[in-house]
């Protein structure tokens, strides 16, 4: 008995989030969550994956703070986090569009978090620099967003992101816009940052394709009111690149989690 | 492309002009009634001095109008846009003043104010703080919501949503109301001198015009009218300058296309 507390201690230790039985029910009445539980751990590279309009951006918004649980609770442990009321959690999040501002250029988008701050521009030259090198837009770094293309926006966006050297970052379809060439590119840095800063990555998909490059677990979104299906955990220590991307093996990953992507709408339409 | 942009209404001006001074001759018409635009010109030339000095006057009443317009009507826009209560009690009183003609309250402030410049100088006022009070606060209301939920997400405070988020994204909004704002601000201040009617020292364009009128130099009157619209030019140009270059890197209106 004891040594099970201590093994769910453990486990809990590695606990970065928990929704615990959130329901979200808007204004005009409309269910959008129903008793919605989800554990979020160190390390995890999870795609809460479903079809449009299921939801999957509230669970972000409910994540991160922008909108209130009507029901349930969002836990962000104290033991991984400084808690803080707006914020709970060192976190970040890329929305579906990149969201810059359009006044700024490349470098004082980037930069804005830490002016938000109240950081010097000086002093922090440099590492908003290291950022901008990291997305690849060292050249860039003058050119206002009406200048770059749509990935070159999701790459600044990306870098404002990481400058605030979270642990968490929310991903809310970052590459729904863009064409399949940068897309590929996108995934692949992505996953490199991913690996490098050792960070926590929840992203939002509905891409079987992407979500089975990307994550080592998936979870299938329900339609609308939008639960958990299931959690589907892959194998994490693939390397990921464009043969894999080719590789057959991947291709029976996708087909197992779109027949049971599948099974679960057609079991929801049934009742 | 770009020669067509200046050559064909330069063309247009030159015949309209040519017209002019044709029908005149063919007619005979006589110069008190209308006068052909070469005396016009050479009116311009002789009365040099006292056209140009009353029209520096003009200038300065409306040039100082449109600033205090600037100044007052952004503070206040940024303070009703921070405080519900005050939107709600300022925008009724705003709104009368704009209704109320120029024309019509011009005599009152005259009777209450000795000092002829600064009588003007409100009227000029009056007219030209509504269109930046109203264009700015609609600026600083519109902000995408997205990035306000990215200011909430980095903790920004209300202060630095005002000054990174509103009023950058007020600017183009501010700067539609100032282009509306400094060609009032010329009207405002012309009725003024028309309401006011005193010469001296400090008489502008208008003054010239109606003091010409009364001694039939038609021709005064055109010179008069001429510098006005000059005047406008000048400051709708000013103001358009300073719209591109603010707005040249990132908003869609001031945009370069490439063709």
């Amino acid at each position: 008995m004891i040594t099970n507390l201590n093994k769910k201690n453990k486990k809990n230790k590695n606990i970065l989030a928990e929704l615990d039985q959130v329901t979200k029910i808007f204004t005009n009445g409309e269910v959008v969550l129903k008793n919605l539980n989800l554990k979020i751990f160190k390390n995890d590279f999870i795609t809460l994956l479903g079809k449009s309009g299921c939801g999957k951006t509230t669970i972000l918004k409910i994540l991160c703070g922008l909108l209130k649980t009507t029901e349930g609770k969002v836990n962000w442990p104290t033991s991984t986090f400084k808690n803080s009321e707006k914020n709970p959690a060192n976190l970040s999040v890329v929305f579906q569009d990149p969201n810059l501002l359009p006044w700024l250029n490349v470098f004082d988008n980037i930069f804005l978090p830490l002016k938000l701050n109240k950081k010097n521009r000086k002093k922090n030259y440099q590492t908003v620099m290291n950022f901008i090198e990291l997305v690849g837009l060292t050249d860039f770094k003058d050119y206002f967003p009406s200048q770059l293309s749509g990935g070159m926006k999701m790459r600044v966006a990306i870098a404002r992101a990481l400058i605030t050297k979270p642990k968490v970052i929310l991903m809310d379809e970052p590459f729904g816009a863009l064409d399949e060439i940068t897309r590929f590119k996108l995934n692949n840095d992505l996953l490199n940052i991913y690996k490098k800063y050792k960070l926590t990555i929840i992203f939002i998909t509905h891409s079987i394709y992407e979500s089975a490059y990307l994550s080592n677990k998936i979870a299938l979104i329900s339609d609308r009111p939008a639960s958990i299906n299931e959690i589907i955990y892959l194998d994490k220590d693939e390397e990921k690149n464009e043969d894999y991307y080719l590789s057959t093996d991947y291709l029976n990953k996708c087909k197992k989690i779109s027949k049971k992507f599948n099974y679960y709408n057609e079991v929801a339409n049934e009742e | 492309m770009k020669n067509k942009v200046f050559l064909a209404p330069s063309l247009l001006f030159i015949i309209l002009i040519f017209l002019w001074e044709i029908i005149l001759i063919i007619n005979e018409t006589p110069h008190y009634i209308i006068p052909k635009p070469s005396l016009v010109f050479i009116t311009i030339i002789n009365e040099w001095n006292s056209l140009i000095s009353a029209m520096l006057i003009t200038l300065s009443v409306t040039l100082l109008a449109l600033l205090m317009a600037v100044i007052l009507g952004f503070a206040i826009a940024v303070i009703i846009s921070q405080f519900k209560i005050f939107e709600i009690s300022f925008m009724p009183l705003t709104v009368v003043l704009q209704v109320t003609p120029i024309i019509a309250i011009a005599p009152l402030i005259i009777i209450l104010i000795d000092n002829t410049f600064i009588a003007a100088l409100i009227c000029a006022w009056l007219v030209a703080f509504f269109p930046i009070l109203s264009n700015t606060l609609v600026g600083l209301k519109s902000i995408d919501h997205s990035l306000v939920d990215l200011f909430f997400l980095y903790k920004a405070n209300k202060f630095q949503k005002l000054l990174f988020l509103q009023i950058p994204s007020a600017l183009p909004f501010f700067l539609s109301g100032l282009k509306i704002s400094a060609g009032l601000s010329l009207i405002g201040a012309i009725v003024a001198e028309f309401v006011t009617g005193i010469g001296g020292s400090s008489s502008g364009l208008a003054y010239i015009i109606i003091e010409s009128s009364y001694r039939l130099e038609t021709a005064k009157m055109f010179a008069a009218l001429i510098l006005i619209a000059l005047t406008g030019i000048i400051i709708y140009v000013f103001i358009h300058l300073i719209s591109k270059i603010t707005l040249k890197n990132w908003h869609e209106s001031e945009k370069i296309k490439e063709l």
